[in-house]
């Protein structure tokens, strides 16, 4: 999992000592959010233990499991896509707590995906939030509030920062759902791997790789 | 004239219910050969394992991100059980649980992603406290070296954090973390003792590890202690699996989704069969009937 930090170098003078702040902003290269610019310009990025190239690999992996389940979520006959929508699925720009998600709302319901989105002011990142609509027949509403509680029902990673319903521009009804950033890498893909170890070791110490221990997370 | 068309209706029954017997049985072999078809052996396998001493029984979904309608369901899960593996076709998954009995359309709490890759074999695993269940989906090996065995530990054991384990001479794992699972390791082949060592603890049990197969020896807590859990994820198979396997905690038997084609064939066979008996009995009273008028 990662964690946030704040880039602000330039300004971290001004902020005295009571936030914590780390330099490694180079090492840590998801933006966030951003606010102001120039020298005032504060960044919020994500930190991983590992640096900046266990990041990006954990990146490049998370990216081609969100593209390989946004596409399979293309063919889920309960879930109608808008072709940006489709556009966003196909090119993994879709957060992972999302698509599951919406994977476990189509085991119930039909739904129409109005919209994905994002709140991070000034970074471009993945869509944390989708709008979903009712596309079924009879109490939309009902079901939408059914689908409210399913939501609400979960645990972390799966708990939504935010869930409510309310009205699109056309005065349909709504279920907005959004993620906190970070949005988390290697949800989709938390396979221990089964790679053999050397033969074990007798009455000596080390015997377990702790590269060959999966952490179970 | 009479016991003639008599005996023609007979023969023809006789031969209808001859001829769907003969289909269904020929189109049930046909599905109980399916793992080996073509098609099957892209299938990915999946078991579960429940492993958190403090959650009740559940039941367990595993609904594809692609076909909402077909998940694969497993229920009535309980501590220490173990399901056979099920064949799913490759793709992504949620895993998601209820509790034992609750009707599928009752809120699930979803606990993990994971993508199911052809002719690979998975055991997703429920483990930690309740509340605070989590799973952990490991990757399993089903082709040990040749004249050895394969085996890993799986430390699921909440009363003890950490726990060393040895099998005959051999230490598999030293100061065990909760949660961990480490990689295979090659072992000779034998009946060795299995212990399991932590603070103020110590369980022993024998265990048979045979040549050519792959095993998961899980830490288990049970009222006295520490348990012994040892599981077959592959026994003589060079492949994937070709059924269910064996299991150290006595096998579960398995729900997946039935596949309705075969029955379905079987279905529309008869129907025909039928269809053509029928149009064959009306020939033969129109022939009668002419018959009677000539």
């Amino acid at each position: 999992m990662c964690s946030a930090v704040l880039d602000c170098r330039s300004a971290k003078r001004g902020w005295g000592t009571n936030v914590s702040l780390d330099n490694r902003g180079s090492a840590s290269p998801a933006l966030i959010a951003g606010f102001g610019s120039g020298a005032t310009r504060i960044e919020v990025r994500a930190a991983e233990p590992g640096g900046a190239a266990a990041y990006e690999s954990a990146l490049r992996a998370d990216l081609a499991a969100r593209r390989a389940a946004g596409s399979q979520l293309l063919r889920n006959w309960h879930i109608q896509f808008t072709a940006p929508d489709t556009g966003q699925l196909r090119s993994g720009q879709v957060d992972s707590r999302l698509l599951a998600t919406l994977a476990t709302l189509a085991s119930q319901y039909s739904f129409r995906v109005a919209t994905f989105g994002d709140t991070s002011p000034g970074a471009p990142v993945l869509s944390r939030e989708v709008s979903i609509t009712s596309a079924g027949r009879g109490d939309g509403t009902g079901r939408l509030a059914a689908a409210l509680a399913m939501v609400r029902a979960q645990a972390l990673p799966y708990l939504p920062a935010h869930a409510a319903i309310g009205h699109l521009a056309d005065g349909q009804a709504a279920l907005t759902i959004e993620f906190a950033a970070p949005s988390p890498l290697g949800l989709l893909t938390p396979v221990l791997e089964a790679d053999l170890q050397p033969a074990p070791a007798r009455d000596r110490e080390s015997l377990v790789r702790p590269a060959g221990e999966g952490s179970i997370r | 004239m009479r016991l003639l068309r008599h005996l023609a209706r007979l023969a023809m029954i006789t031969t209808l219910v001859g001829g769907t017997a003969a289909l269904a049985a020929a189109t049930s072999a046909a599905a109980a050969a399916a793992p080996a078809g073509p098609a099957a052996t892209q299938d990915g396998w999946v078991r579960i394992a429940h492993l958190s001493p403090e959650a009740p029984a559940m039941d367990i979904y595993l609904y594809p991100f692609g076909s909402p309608g077909h998940p694969t369901v497993l229920r009535d899960v309980s501590y220490g059980n173990v399901s056979a593996y099920m064949a799913v076709p490759p793709g992504q998954y949620t895993v998601a649980m209820r509790g034992f009995g609750a009707p599928a359309s009752s809120t699930p709490a979803l606990d993990s992603s994971f993508t199911v890759s052809a002719r690979t074999a998975y055991t997703v695993a429920a483990l930690g406290p309740d509340p605070g269940l989590r799973v952990a989906v490991l990757k399993d090996q089903m082709s040990p070296p040749a004249g050895k065995a394969l085996v890993r530990i799986v430390q699921a054991s909440l009363k003890q954090h950490r726990v060393t384990v040895s099998y005959g001479p051999d230490i598999l794992a030293r100061q065990l973390a909760f949660g961990v699972a480490t990689s295979y390791a090659t072992v000779s082949p034998g009946v060795q003792t299995v212990q399991f060592t932590a603070s103020g603890a110590h369980t022993a049990m024998p265990v048979q590890l045979a040549a050519g197969t792959v095993h998961t020896i899980v830490v288990l807590d049970d009222p006295s202690g520490l348990k012994v859990d040892a599981l077959i994820d592959a026994a003589g198979s060079q492949t994937i699996p070709t059924g269910g396997a064996s299991t150290g905690l006595g096998g579960m038997a398995s729900s997946p989704a039935a596949d309705p084609a075969p029955w379905l064939l079987t279905m529309a066979a008869g129907a025909v069969l039928a269809a053509a008996g029928f149009a064959g009995l009306r020939r033969s009273r129109h022939a009668a009937a002419a018959g009677r008028k000539l």
